[in-house]
């Protein structure tokens, strides 16, 4: 058994969500960003038929589905079920890539003994995913990542679709160049204004053309639209940062709030590092203004951090010398330069740190078992900041 | 230009030059080494911008000149030359180069030596004197201790630093700590500077001298030199703050040890063995009563246990260890009895010869559920 197969999960937020309550089965659900300013991040396949789709503004979405039901994303719940969802995928395969939350690549190369054939496994782990999971996914199987992740979208959802070798070019002929992965919006428009629509026109494009419009990448282009991919199935892609932004429904100038909303966003960013055992030198704010001006600042740590309270005196201090002038329309944190987490202790840590660290561990012990607003510093209670943030 | 010399003391020189010949580089004339005549006497320089090194010896001057030699060639060639001594002789502009020993004959082309940058010798009153046994000690008994990844350069160095009376070398990666220091004598000038721990590793190699001889060591705000024997080194500096290493080396102790060292290190080694996982080797220690038990576990291999005799003072004690911390530190001590002063299991701990109060090893702990 030899190629790569794709896992994607069915609209993954919106699933989560019907599952876990009962009442939303078989209606519309879109997640996402509940004010003026937010955007949909997954909509449920019965408000996908009135045209609402990722990444759409929130209020087109309401517009087109008024009857939906919006619901502010729990990203620390998706979290969990992803975490149970990858553990799930490495027992089927050594070879495990998480490319998002709700997917991953697996490589197939030598498992002939374990599985029949590529539809048993297959099979298999869809039937796992709903076992323990109790939500759908689609799968796609080819012979590179590029072809496995368009299969997967083909038949969704509860999808399986094998591209087997030979088929690719039948295929991909008449798909339009959107569905490659890597091109986006930008891409696509570039694309049509070139005159190519679909996969199979880009495959037969000249490579000078192209060229001219996308430099180095158009070689990769042309590879991806004759359907060769030669990247290989790299299990725990390591993060090179974790980052947390909100965007205000109403620019918000009171420094009170804006210090409030850095404490929350350093306790998203800290909690994420912390789930991946990852610490972090560089701490970075980032503020947009009501003019769209944007600014970063950072701060280098003597010592990596994953703890909230450190990376929170950073940014605070990092938005103190900032200065603002203007009101503000985004706020960004977020850590990079990452170190895993070490059990070593140092010997040049704030001792204060010591007793932070023992007091996040009970949090997020309580958090992981009883959800995320089992417990909350003080100073986030006076504002409701949670459906704000996603 | 055209000098003969002692094919021996060549070679010297250019062996000891040869640290400082830069291997990857975009300028060629980097790769070569620089042999000018001064009075009696010719000089070789390399430099990689990092360190630069110059050596001189002794020579019979038949004319002077300056030629750049690819140092790679040179240095095969000179050890393996025939003769008792080497005549080096250009052409009219310098610009190739006829070696002859005994029986052999080369040609080289020289690199052009206008190119070179000529290392310049500080000029500071900025200058203490070390006899290089104590240097090469204190260098041996520290730099192992420094970093090795770059995030923080300042660790990637040794602090050197002298008081009253004495000079130290201080280095750490963040996880453990050496400090030695030695009495020398009174010192004018108060040294503090932060040096690449590459560049002392090659001092230590240089100064491997029978009778002791003064090292001079000269310094700027962002260069340090060596200067002994006709050798003289020169190095950038690290710039920033080194923290206070004093803070971190601790006093008080509610468990201490003595133990013989050869036993402590072959049982350490040993139960090491098991403890490999990733980047760590963790291995536990109890230390109760009379005895040490040293204890691994990896879940995926098995487990190792050892237990030997101690002599122990003060509260049991059950802390974790990263296995090379331990090993790194019982190789350099060189007494029999060794000392380890402890105090609880997620803090800093001192390893020390025993009744030594001049080489001081600290050490975190591993956490350990």
């Amino acid at each position: 058994m030899q190629g790569i197969l794709h896992v994607d999960m069915d609209a993954f937020f919106a699933a989560i969500e019907q599952r876990d309550n009962p009442d939303l089965r078989s209606k519309p659900v879109i997640v996402g960003g509940l004010g003026m300013r937010g955007v949909v991040a997954t909509a449920s396949y019965e408000a996908r038929k009135y045209g609402v789709g990722s990444a759409m503004p929130m209020a087109e979405a309401k517009r087109r589905c008024p009857q939906g039901v919006f619901l502010p994303a729990d990203h620390h719940k998706y979290q969990l079920e992803s975490i149970k969802l990858m553990a799930l995928l490495n027992s089927f395969s050594p070879l495990v890539e998480p490319l998002s939350l709700d997917e991953a690549f697996l490589d197939l190369s030598g498992m002939d003994w374990l599985y029949q054939d590529e539809v048993d496994l297959a099979r298999k782990i869809k039937q796992a995913i709903f076992n323990t999971l109790d939500l759908t996914a689609s799968v796609g199987i080819a012979v590179n990542k590029f072809l496995a992740k368009l299969a997967s979208d083909l038949q969704k959802p509860d999808g399986l679709v094998i591209i087997r070798p030979g088929e690719e070019e039948r295929i991909l002929a008449d798909l339009p160049v959107k569905k490659m992965w890597g091109v986006g919006k930008v891409t696509a428009g570039l694309l049509e204004q070139m005159g190519i629509m679909t996969i199979g026109q880009l495959a037969s494009a000249d490579i000078k053309l192209l060229n001219k419009h996308f430099g180095n990448s158009a070689q990769e282009l042309l590879l991806l639209a004759r359907g060769l991919d030669d990247r290989a199935v790299v299990p725990n892609h390591e993060p090179k940062s974790v980052s947390n932004e909100i965007t205000f429904e109403h620019d918000v100038t009171d420094e009170e709030i804006i210090l409030i909303e850095l404490q929350a966003l350093a306790e998203k960013v800290g909690w994420r590092l912390r789930s991946i055992n990852n610490t972090g030198y560089t701490i970075t704010i980032k503020v947009r203004f009501k003019t769209f001006q944007t600014i970063t600042r950072s701060i280098t740590l003597p010592e990596p951090s994953n703890l909230d309270e450190v990376i929170y005196q950073a940014v605070k201090q990092l938005f103190e010398k900032i200065k603002p002038a203007q009101p503000i329309r985004l706020l960004g944190v977020s850590v990079s330069n990452l170190n895993k987490y070490s059990k070593q202790l140092s010997l040049f840590a704030e001792k204060d740190n010591l007793r932070r660290a023992a007091v996040t561990e009970a949090v997020d012990s309580l958090k992981t078992k009883f959800g995320k607003n089992i417990i909350k510093r003080g100073s986030l209670l006076k504002y409701d900041l949670s459906n704000k943030h996603d | 230009m055209k000098i003969i010399c002692d094919k021996n003391l060549l070679n010297f020189a250019v062996q000891t030059v040869q640290k400082a010949v830069a291997t990857k580089t975009p300028m060629p004339i980097l790769t070569g080494i620089y042999i000018t005549t001064k009075n009696n006497q010719v000089e070789l320089e390399a430099t990689d911008y990092e360190i630069g090194i110059t050596c001189t010896i002794d020579a019979q001057i038949i004319e002077n000149g300056s030629i750049v030699i690819s140092g790679k060639y040179l240095q095969e060639m000179v050890r393996r030359l025939p003769g008792e001594t080497v005549n080096i002789e250009t052409n009219q502009e310098d610009k190739t180069i006829l070696i002859t020993s005994g029986t052999a004959q080369f040609n080289l082309l020289s690199l052009p030596s206008e190119e070179f940058p000529v290392i310049q010798r500080l000029k500071t009153e900025n200058k203490i004197l070390v006899k290089d046994n104590i240097l090469r000690e204190l260098i041996k008994k520290t730099i192992f201790a420094c970093a090795t990844d770059e995030s923080r350069p300042i660790f990637t160095g040794g602090l050197m630093e002298t008081r009253a009376n004495d000079i130290r070398l201080i280095a750490t990666n963040t996880h453990r700590l050496a400090f030695k220091k030695n009495e020398i004598a009174l010192q004018s000038k108060k040294l503090q500077i932060i040096i690449p721990s590459k560049i002392l590793q090659e001092v230590a190699k240089l100064l491997t001298s029978d009778v002791p001889i003064d090292v001079e060591i000269t310094w700027t705000q962002n260069q340090v030199a060596f200067s002994f024997d006709g050798v003289y080194i020169l190095s950038r500096l690290i710039e920033g703050q080194f923290p206070d290493y004093n803070k971190v080396i601790p006093n008080d102790f509610s468990t201490e040890i003595t133990v013989d060292k050869q036993l402590f290190l072959a049982a350490v080694e040993r139960v090491a063995l098991l403890s490999r996982d990733g980047d760590y080797n963790i291995i536990k220690f109890l230390f109760k009563d009379e005895s040490i038990m040293i204890t691994s576990n990896n879940p995926e291999i098995g487990k190792a246990c050892e237990i030997i005799p101690g002599n122990i003072s003060g509260k049991e004690l059950e802390i974790a260890f990263n296995a090379k911390y331990i090993t790194d530190i019982l190789k350099n001590l060189d007494s029999d009895i060794i000392s380890i002063s402890l105090n609880t299991s997620l803090s800093p701990g001192c390893i020390k010869p025993i009744d030594d109060e001049t080489y001081i090893y600290v050490i975190t702990p591993v956490r350990i559920n």
